[in-house]
């Protein structure tokens, strides 16, 4: 890099470089409070959907992070409009959808950095919220932070969809993320999500109802304040 | 133990007449329940002098299943033990052209078989056992909870309703289905022969791996917003857009790899399959999961159909992103 800027975090990854036209941050387009999931349980998750003004399908990332003090299991369904959250908690949501700073408006505030690439494209806006990751979890894990401020990625992935000889029924269960009652802590793992897995008639009718991916998801976990 | 006796009568050529006097039911709903150890014992009189029989000795009842031969003195068959309470049995005893049968079954407690069910259970890497319920089953029924098969291995029992940690697990990565016998011990006045139930699966979650934020230091940038939020700071990463690809697995792809623009580190399925399960059928087919490795994504099915249906095509639209790290 002959000229330009560079900025790393503290132990070296990079965070913004002016040289890189493929370094695109993600930042704050939009954000919220949803209203409250209703009809929800453990192992029964229900949904409340989200309409989010110049959402896009194709680039617009999803975070989002309960409100009140119980422990909560959630997962983010994108859609065309937005999103929709479901819960095994009948909490709204703090949210907010993070956009390609390419697409976003250019800073207005007048002061601070402002990072623009050769094309004169806007690659850092100061007046607005970094994407800024605290922890990466692939498979089951967690990560903590002192403070309510932690959003997990709106990302949704199925594990198992189980089947059982009438009058029994299978599970559906899939990756979710799980904030503690401090909301310190998220986690990531697999979680019973519906109660309304496949009831087979048959022997031959249990295998076809069921699915299973063993394979790990990944999800991003972002501090950010209230919306 | 208890004997109970029975004589066959036959008399005349042919024989004209027999008649099974003593033990046995006429029908299966009525027949005689034994217990293990119980003796019947059997003999013939009259004057048929031709060959004289009893059939249908079933090992589920007794300890012999070879047909009997019948004398004038009394030979006996013997109950086996651990068999299925409610089993029925049929003797049949034929001399010449006649022929009459008689019912017996196993007697005894039976167990309560009609708990609730037990769901599918997924436990976080590291897990050395998993815990299961047992509900609206009766107390003089020890439930049995077994590996491979309704007649495996018992790993873990309990007597009646409640918690019960069985302290088996598959390894990581890996699911096992587990069975559930009902039986009532001799104590108890059942036969102590296991009844199937039920069975659950249990899934043993892969190891996980996180990563922390972007460390801890003194010196490098930080970004306020005007309302003093922080915008960026020294110890963040940042999410960088990595690609967005969309298409179509074709009816024979069950995996397919997609070059991105650049490298990726988490996959979002901007479409997700929303009804997995149509008229009882999970719908596999369409249901996608990715790995992303550098610049190539993954992207993969268990099956290009659904059960007993025609290989379909699958379209995908995924988000990826990168996470930089050091």
């Amino acid at each position: 890099m002959g000229y330009g800027f560079q900025a790393f975090s503290a132990n070296g990854a990079k965070q913004l470089d002016s040289d890189d036209s493929t370094h695109i941050l993600y930042q704050k387009h939009a954000s919220g409070t949803s209203n409250a999931v209703s009809g929800a349980a453990s192992q029964n998750f229900k949904s409340i959907a989200v309409t989010v003004s110049g959402f896009s399908a194709v680039e617009d990332l999803i975070f989002i992070q309960p409100t009140g003090s119980a422990t909560v299991q959630a997962y983010v369904m994108p859609g065309s409009n937005g999103f929709t959250i479901f819960s095994d908690t009948n909490v709204t949501f703090y949210w907010y959808v993070m956009k390609k700073v390419t697409s976003l408006s250019d800073p207005t505030s007048g002061y601070g950095i402002v990072l623009y690439n050769a094309a004169g494209d806007v690659t850092f806006n100061p007046d607005i919220l970094a994407a800024r990751i605290k922890g990466r979890i692939t498979g089951s894990g967690a990560v903590a932070l002192s403070g309510k401020s932690l959003y997990g990625l709106g990302t949704f992935k199925y594990f198992r969809i189980s089947a059982s000889l009438t009058p029994h029924r299978g599970v559906i269960q899939a990756w979710v993320h799980i904030w503690n009652a401090a909301r310190d802590q998220v986690a990531f793992g697999i979680r019973t999500v519906s109660p309304n897995g496949v009831q087979a008639s048959s022997e031959s009718g249990l295998d076809d109802g069921l699915y299973i991916d063993t394979s790990n998801a990944t999800t991003l976990i972002l501090e950010a304040p209230d919306p | 133990m208890a004997n109970y006796n029975v004589t066959i009568s036959a008399s005349g050529s042919g024989p004209s007449f027999m008649l099974w006097q003593g033990s046995g039911g006429t029908s299966s709903g009525a027949a005689l329940a034994l217990l293990a150890g119980d003796t019947v014992s059997f003999k013939k009189i009259g004057t048929y002098s031709g060959s004289f029989v009893i059939s249908g000795f079933n090992t589920g009842l007794w300890t012999s299943g070879s047909n009997l031969t019948l004398t004038t003195s009394y030979q006996s068959r013997t109950v086996k033990s651990g068999g299925t309470v409610g089993f029925v049995d049929a003797l049949t005893a034929t001399a010449g052209n006649k022929s009459q049968t008689r019912y017996f079954k196993v007697g005894g407690v039976e167990p309560d078989l009609t708990i609730t069910d037990i769901e599918d259970i997924s436990r976080e890497n590291g897990s050395t056992n998993h815990a299961i319920t047992i509900a609206e089953g009766t107390s003089t029924t020890e439930y049995d909870i077994r590996t491979s098969s309704y007649t495996g291995s018992v790993v873990g029992t309990r007597s009646g309703n409640g918690a019960l940690t069985v302290s088996n697990i598959p390894s990581a990565g890996n699911s096992r289905d587990y069975y559930v016998t009902g039986r009532v011990t001799a104590a108890n006045g059942g036969s102590n022969s296991a009844s199937s139930i039920l069975s659950y699966s249990v899934t043993h979650q892969s190891p996980g791996a996180t990563t922390g934020d972007g460390g801890t230091g003194t010196y490098g940038i930080q970004v306020l917003a005007s309302n003093g939020d922080i915008v960026l700071d020294v110890s963040d990463r940042v999410v960088v857009f990595a690609d967005y690809v969309s298409g179509t697995l074709s009816t024979s792809e069950t995996s397919k790899n997609v070059t991105l623009a650049r490298a990726g580190t988490a996959v979002i399925d901007m479409e997700p399959i929303t009804t997995p399960i149509i008229s009882g059928v999970a719908q596999r087919h369409k249901i996608l999961h990715t790995s992303v490795s550098g610049t190539t994504l993954t992207i993969q099915r268990t099956s290009t159909s659904s059960g007993g249906g025609s290989a379909q095509t699958a379209p995908y639209k995924f988000l990826v992103v990168f996470d930089p790290e050091a």
